[in-house]
């Protein structure tokens, strides 16, 4: 017997993988089980726990290998249809995998650090990539604001629909309110002369 | 006599149930559904496990009579509309009103986005305590501002407030509450919701004097 690392075929690696995915995202982690992970792959108990010490490990590997939104283009400017692109594509991939976010979001709620922590920096992507976007005074409090609405977006949508959020959040709708959330949030700071006028 | 023994032993069943319901909301808060037995929630109430089932027949009865009965707690307030307030205050006053529910029903909101998961009946409840909220922003907003752009402002709050919210929830758990009443947090909520709502930018109906 090779160590895990040399004898990991990719395939029943990644086969092992797709069913713990889909099951966390079905059950839940508490419900799931190594087991039933086994059955929906058709891999044996043993295989799995020779790539995997167990059901923790298998987890974090599934966040290890969560979707992360393209980096934001490196010089922007204050556009708006830039910023809307930069947001939506990021909605977008994390939409690639909706059972696997509606799963951080319970598991973040459910108080699980790694989980937790993956959220976090998630937001700070969101704010990284678009506080270049914006620019002036308050620009950070800007990013922020947008980065909670984001996540406020797909948080909604995954409390009303769980895994079929993408349906809401990157539907008509929400593609509307996402550009309306940044319609406000944009011209307040990037445009300062005008708010003075306007008092 | 034996009606006033009835009343007593109802008054008594009702506050026995209100003790279980109590007890169970921290417990669920704190290890959520699966981390809950009915055992541990019995002994959390000082009841035996029978005087337990005889009020709710099984955990999920008791976890769904929480989520029915209970969700009240969330419903939005409708303040009274204070023509004298400009937009900008009478939405910061909302907020106030909002962190102030957060603070006391923390418990409530873990319970229902962890059950969110798995239960119909968790998302529906949110559904309409997140419906009611924007409704209520909405027409607080109706009044000086267009409709329209009452409604998109709302829709924009809304969000961030979500966002907010549960993000807070993860990441400070238990303590969230606790936070919520702080004034150094309520007053970065405030300035997030003047980031997105910039109300002034849209007041088309003039102010009464």
């Amino acid at each position: 017997m090779g160590s895990p690392g040399e004898s990991a075929s990719p395939t029943t690696r990644e086969r092992i993988l797709a069913s713990a995915r889909e099951l966390f995202a079905q059950d839940g982690y508490n419900r799931a089980t190594v087991r039933a992970i086994g059955r929906r792959s058709g891999i044996t108990d043993a295989a799995i726990y020779h790539h995997f010490r167990g059901k923790r490990a298998l987890y974090d590997a599934v966040l290890e290998e969560r979707p992360v939104p393209p980096r934001g283009p490196e010089d922007e400017g204050a556009s708006r249809q830039a910023l809307l692109a930069m947001i939506i594509s990021a909605m977008e991939a994390w939409a690639r995998q909706p059972g696997l976010t509606a799963l951080m979001f319970h598991q973040g709620i459910a108080g699980d650090g790694q989980t937790v922590e993956a959220n976090v920096v998630a937001r700070e992507e969101i704010i990284a990539m678009v506080e270049p976007c914006l620019q002036g005074g308050g620009s950070a409090l800007a990013a922020e604001a947008l980065a909670y609405v984001v996540s406020g977006m797909v948080t909604d949508a995954i409390l009303r629909v769980g895994a079929a959020y993408p349906e809401l959040a990157l539907g008509a709708d929400g593609l509307r309110h996402v550009a309306e959330a940044i319609d406000h949030i944009l011209p307040a700071q990037a445009l300062p002369a005008q708010q003075s006028a306007a008092g | 006599m034996p009606y006033l023994y009835r009343d007593n032993g109802a008054r008594r069943a009702a506050e026995t149930r209100k003790r279980i319901l109590d007890a169970a909301l921290r417990c669920f808060a704190a290890g959520g559904y699966e981390g809950t037995s009915m055992r541990q929630l019995a002994e959390c109430c000082g009841l035996t496990d029978a005087a337990l089932y005889y009020h709710f027949e099984s955990k999920q009865a008791l976890m769904d009579a929480l989520l029915r009965e209970r969700w009240g707690c969330l419903a939005a307030p409708r303040p009274e509309p204070d023509t004298a307030r400009r937009p900008s205050g009478a939405l910061a006053h909302l907020i106030d009103l909002i962190l102030d529910r957060w603070a006391e029903h923390a418990d409530y909101l873990r319970v229902l986005a962890r059950e969110a998961h798995t239960s119909a009946l968790a998302r529906e409840l949110y559904a309409r305590i997140a419906d009611e909220w924007a409704d209520s922003m909405t027409a607080l907003l109706a009044g000086r501002l267009h409709r329209d752009d009452a409604a998109r402002i709302a829709r924009s709050v809304r969000y961030a407030v979500v966002g907010v919210l549960f993000t807070g929830l993860q990441e400070h758990g238990a303590a969230f509450a606790e936070l919520a009443r702080q004034p150094a947090f309520r007053d970065h909520v405030h300035a997030l919701v003047r980031a997105v709502a910039p109300v002034e930018r849209f007041e088309a109906i003039p102010a009464a004097q």
